[in-house]
């Protein structure tokens, strides 16, 4: 995964160059940084809005993985625009860190909210990703649910891989999974980690949403 | 051959050979098959279960409808029993309950073990306690193969039964082997009674070294358990005086501790016992030369004791026949599933909101009486909602609590979840709590 290395050394050079910002999910603001600390109490959901008119690789560390080095929660490669939910049942510190400085906006939200919007029976968006894929370039989208819905488009084409599948591909090459051109749908029906692999170049758009199935699937008040 | 000739004493108990007419007949129920089914001699009376005649131990009465419920834990054995004490079940129905194990011993204690808070034999039922009335119930000890849908019919160790309706309560199994390597090595969990008091004593035995603990992805059975472990572990080592000299490091697949109610109380539990939380790492690899686990991140952690919990499935009897992936599917406030509508399922098994607890499948077993109560024409309507509570260690004498109750349509109800903080006197409510429910499922 040539992505760590690459952050790891851009995070060096964050630092040296201390254009570091911080933000709390109660307020609304764009910011130009490539690093931003965020800060979340319990319950908190803020998205994380970023925009760039060149790729830019985006990830997230829990700050405690980020000062250990460890790698990120989130890691995006080659991103254009993403919105990403960063829901929380714990106080706890991020560390979001860019390849370049790239357009933040952080946009306040909490847990309970979106839980009764799902309940309401309304879709919520877990995450919007624009990218340049590359072949070869992929996107882990971690602890799908049954229910959880994925919508995208892709220029090129990209293939939604299993974990087995993605590993083969990593070994050999051998290309599986299912594979979109142009618009793509998917619910998926079993609890995984699945990957999106672009296997042609071209832009590529997805979302991914929750669902009244997905909640009543994980059953999360235990 | 010890196996064969144990078995076949059992069977010879369980079946006693008699001569049995039999006579075939076709029954129509309000379900969608029309099957061929074996009616045995009617007049059995409260000592005696039927026969087995060609491998067949079907106990259908004319005018009676043959349940065979699969599981006697808190799930089954709740359903058992609060159908058999329905007024006028008696004429209705005849419920025979397979179940492997001769005694129950209660899931909620299992962390108990690990620290010596509880024995086995204080928490133990016997399952023969759900046969309140043998003319209406039985209890077969056996071990389900598999199930044939299409055709209603049971398969187990000791033969096969037909049914009119099935209710699967079987629980959930450990998918070890989705772990690369983890036969390989010991791994004491606390999901089974024997490997937590193995785990306990292996605790007791580390003078120094590394623990790793390993929690699978939500949904598994019990939520809170693993952090409730963990810390009872930490609390152990500090007992014992090797805080400085024995590391423990949780290994955990979600982003923040289970159930999410109480994941604020669990984390700042182990932030204050000195245990390494790594949350959104799922270990994939064990290597038992190095003695090191690999997560899906490629994290690596060397252990010298290992408890790690794999992800939890349906039995293979029921993905098997087409009644789950990795659950099983069922309507959320009929349990009915949705592969056929002559098949219940109940309990940790089920792709549910519901929490993968005792209590919860034992308020599951209740409402699933009512609505087979109501199908067969008993009189009544479904009332019981699906409701769990949980005391949730944080040390060996602080427990926090949980309670929720859902909707039939599978939402919580209003007001819920309710979680309050950790008190010494929950530890005195969880031990009458759980003697109460043993008392009610098997005494």
């Amino acid at each position: 995964m040539k992505f760590f290395p690459l952050l790891y050394g851009l995070f060096v050079l964050a630092m040296a160059l201390a254009l570091v910002a911080s933000s709390k999910p109660g307020t609304v603001e764009t910011l130009t940084v490539d690093r931003l600390n965020l800060s979340l109490a319990p319950g908190d959901r803020p998205v994380l809005v970023f925009k760039s008119e060149v790729p830019v690789d985006v990830a997230v560390f829990r700050q405690r993985d980020f000062e250990r080095g460890r790698p990120p929660v989130i890691a995006l490669p080659q991103v254009l625009e993403a919105r990403l939910a960063m829901p929380t049942d714990v106080q706890e510190s991020y560390v979001v860190i860019a390849s370049r400085p790239v357009s933040v906006e952080v946009r306040p939200g909490r847990v309970e909210e979106t839980t009764q919007k799902i309940r309401r029976g309304e879709d919520v968006e877990r995450a919007y990703v624009k990218f340049v894929g590359d072949r070869g370039t992929y996107q882990l989208i971690p602890r799908v649910a049954p229910g959880v819905v994925l919508k995208g488009r892709a220029e090129g084409r990209i293939c939604l891989m299993t974990e087995a599948e993605f590993k083969r591909w990593r070994e050999s090459g051998a290309v599986a999974g299912e594979c979109f051109t142009g618009e793509f749908q998917k619910k998926f029906e079993d609890f995984a980690d699945v990957y999106l692999v672009a296997v042609e170049p071209g832009v590529v758009e997805y979302a991914v949403y929750a669902t009244l199935e997905m909640l009543l699937a994980l059953g999360t008040c235990g | 051959m010890a196996g064969l000739i144990i078995g076949a004493a059992v069977g010879a108990t369980a079946f006693p050979k008699k001569e049995t007419v039999t006579q075939t007949t076709t029954v129509r129920e309000t379900v969608t098959h029309t099957v061929t089914q074996t009616v045995a001699q009617p007049a059995a009376s409260p000592s005696e279960v039927p026969t087995i005649r060609d491998s067949d131990f079907t106990w259908k009465e004319a005018g009676k409808t043959n349940i065979v419920v699969v599981g006697a834990g808190p799930a089954g054995a709740t359903f058992v029993k609060t159908l058999a004490a329905m007024p006028g079940a008696r004429d209705k129905v005849t419920i025979t309950v397979i179940e492997q194990n001769e005694v129950w011993i209660s899931g909620p204690s299992h962390e108990d073990f690990v620290i010596g808070n509880r024995r086995l034999e204080e928490v133990m039922g016997n399952v023969k306690g759900v046969v309140t009335d043998p003319k209406m119930v039985r209890l077969v000890q056996a071990r389900v193969t598999s199930i044939d849908p299409a055709n209603r019919v049971v398969y187990t160790n000791l033969g096969k039964t037909s049914y009119d309706l099935l209710v699967l309560a079987p629980g959930i199994v450990l998918a070890d082997w989705e772990i690369e390597g983890l036969s390989a090595v010991q791994n004491h969990h606390a999901w089974d009674p024997g490997h937590a008091l193995a785990l306990g004593a292996a605790i007791r035995r580390l003078e120094s070294g590394n623990i790793v603990f390993g929690v699978p992805p939500a949904p598994y059975k019990c939520p809170p358990a693993p952090y409730e472990v963990t810390l009872l572990a930490a609390d152990l080592v500090k007992e014992l005086g090797r805080s400085g000299r024995v590391k423990i490091t949780l290994v955990d697949a979600n982003a923040n501790p289970q159930p999410p109610p109480k994941a604020r109380i669990f984390k700042e539990w182990l932030d204050k016992m000195g245990v390494e939380y790594v949350p959104n790492n799922r270990v994939v690899r064990v290597d038992p030369e190095k003695r090191e686990v690999e997560t899906d991140k490629g994290e690596k952690f060397k252990f010298d004791l290992l408890s790690v919990l794999p992800r939890n499935f349906a039995p293979g009897f029921v993905r098997e026949a087409g009644l789950a992936k990795q659950f099983t599917e069922v309507d959320l406030a009929t349990f009915r599933t949705k592969a056929f509508d002559d098949i219940y399922a109940i309990g940790d098994h089920i792709l549910a909101p519901y929490t993968k607890s005792a209590y919860a499948a034992n308020t599951q077993g209740k409402r699933l009486a009512e609505v087979i109560a109501e199908r067969l024409g008993l009189g009544v309507t479904p009332t019981t909602k699906v409701y769990n509570i949980c005391w949730s260690y944080v040390n060996r004498n602080e427990l926090s609590v949980i309670e929720v109750q859902w909707e039939p349509d599978g939402k919580t109800s209003e007001g819920y979840p309710k979680v309050g903080e950790p008190t010494a006197a929950n530890k005195q409510r969880r031990h009458s709590w759980e003697e109460g429910l043993l008392k009610s499922l098997y005494a």
